[in-house]
């Protein structure tokens, strides 16, 4: 396997990516952790004349302010998030997705940049990153401006990034008060498997009344893109977190999910499968809420 | 465009004329006859090709050689000192931890990248560790064995090393 030649340009601030990025636009990719990159150049699906190394920038960090929140740099490794002890400690389902990418190896190179900008529909990241309420920075030299990662990634592979912008970081603001998420995804073997379905919830409960206050549900790998469980949401909304209700909001998720049959599994199994998941990690938050 | 770079490759600096496009695997194994490390799957599954940069897992077969300019690469040569087999080679020899060979570079480079961050692993943490490498000849067990056997190993030698 060799791949296609092209120059390589390792920039080392910010606006001489953007400048780089302005003058080559659609000829050229930036690199990242290279996990998908480097296969998909061999495999001839890119043939960048340049490829743009983040290597020698600083966007490899994982940041928190209270106030702010997360800012987790393009370049931030999976394994850099999984290990964060901020991350640890309050987006807890960002740590059980970084941990179920690919293998070690892929872990220690691939990026959150890349996980988002790929936009697979089974990503590991954009469903926690989602219903935890994550933006994504995007930079040129015209300037940056914010998008929520929802209305980044807009199908299979597809994201509204332009050619001279680069995702600069993802953003997560600080956890609802009184919240947990949670992600599981679900494949046919324990590692390095890509998901036939996965999902993700971040919930938060008024102490007061003992009520569901807000409820987001994200799905992964049965749709185009990570889908939010918009009725699930509405039914949780202002509930009392029964046993009923969390089954009938895993029932809702099933069936609002947009899965494909294909070698993974069937889409029924997939329906199936959601609903499962769904029920599991709307009773783990819950129980991580009340202690 | 061919150009030099300079690879540090087991603590010695080599200077190699490459192009871009070249994969560190085929730079290792073609250019600098470092033929220890494997090349498998080519894709970034198999883990066979995985060397240490900078103290990381990585995979050769999906990293730019001239991404590594200025970063310390380790790979299986460099195990060796003075002669002498690493702790986790000569654990995978004595507990028949190798068949066929092919995936024994990298277990143990992903060996060693687990027992620097974690000297005493559990049974998990060592599945977990060499998750990302396939061996299709012993079913695992051996290689686990190997790996806890190297954990002992290396901590006797330094605690021995303290004391001396």
């Amino acid at each position: 396997m060799s791949l296609p030649p092209f120059e390589y340009l390792a920039p080392t601030t910010t606006s001489e990516l953007a400048g780089l990025l302005a003058m080559h636009q659609d000829k050229c990719r930036i690199l990242a952790g290279g996990t998908d990159l480097v296969n998909w150049m061999a495999e001839k699906i890119y043939r960048p004349d340049y490829v743009i190394d983040l290597r020698r920038l600083p966007l490899a960090l994982v940041t928190y302010e209270k106030g702010k929140g997360l800012t987790i740099g393009a370049a931030a490794t999976i394994e850099a998030i999984e290990r964060s002890p901020i991350v640890r400690q309050s987006y807890y389902a960002l740590v059980q997705a970084a941990g179920q990418i690919g293998s070690p190896q892929i872990r220690a190179m691939a990026t959150i940049g890349g996980n988002c900008c790929n936009a697979s529909p089974c990503a590991d990241m954009p469903p926690p990153l989602i219903t935890l309420g994550a933006t994504v920075v995007l930079t040129s030299a015209r300037g940056s401006r914010e998008l929520p990662l929802e209305s980044f990634i807009t199908g299979n592979r597809q994201t509204a990034i332009r050619p001279d912008e680069f995702l600069e970081s993802v953003r997560v603001p600080d956890p609802w008060p009184h919240s947990a998420c949670r992600y599981s995804p679900f494949g046919l073997r324990a590692a390095q498997e890509i998901d036939i379905a996965s999902v993700a919830v971040n919930i938060a409960m008024d102490p007061a009344t003992g009520l569901i206050s807000s409820a987001r549900i994200a799905m992964g790998a049965v749709a185009p893109y990570a889908m939010r469980a918009k009725k699930a949401e509405e039914l949780l909304a202002g509930k009392k977190a029964t046993a009923e209700v969390v089954n009938e909001a895993a029932v809702l998720c099933g069936r609002e999910c947009r899965p494909i049959d294909d070698l993974r599994a069937s889409a029924s199994y997939r329906r199936h499968i959601v609903g499962v998941l769904a029920r599991r990690m709307l009773r783990d938050a819950l129980a991580a809420i009340t202690g | 465009m061919k150009r030099v770079i300079e690879l540090d490759i087991n603590g010695t600096a080599h200077d190699v004329v490459i192009s871009p496009q070249d994969l560190l695997i085929d730079v290792l194994r073609q250019k600098l006859d470092l033929t220890g490390t494997k090349k498998g799957c080519g894709q970034g599954d198999c883990g066979t090709c995985t060397v240490l940069i900078d103290g990381r897992r990585a995979l050769a077969c999906l990293t730019l050689a001239i991404a590594c300019e200025g970063r310390r690469i380790l790979t299986i040569e460099g195990m060796e000192q003075h002669g002498v087999l690493h702790p986790i080679q000569q654990a995978f020899i004595d507990k028949g931890a190798i068949q066929c060979g092919y995936c024994t570079p990298g277990m143990v480079m992903s060996a060693k990248a687990l027992l620097d961050e974690n000297p005493n692993p559990s049974e998990h943490e060592i599945k977990l560790g060499i998750s990302g490498n396939l061996c299709r000849c012993t079913g695992y067990v051996k290689i686990v064995d190997a790996v806890r056997d190297a954990a002992g190993r290396l901590q006797a030698g330094a605690e021995s090393g303290k004391g001396a």
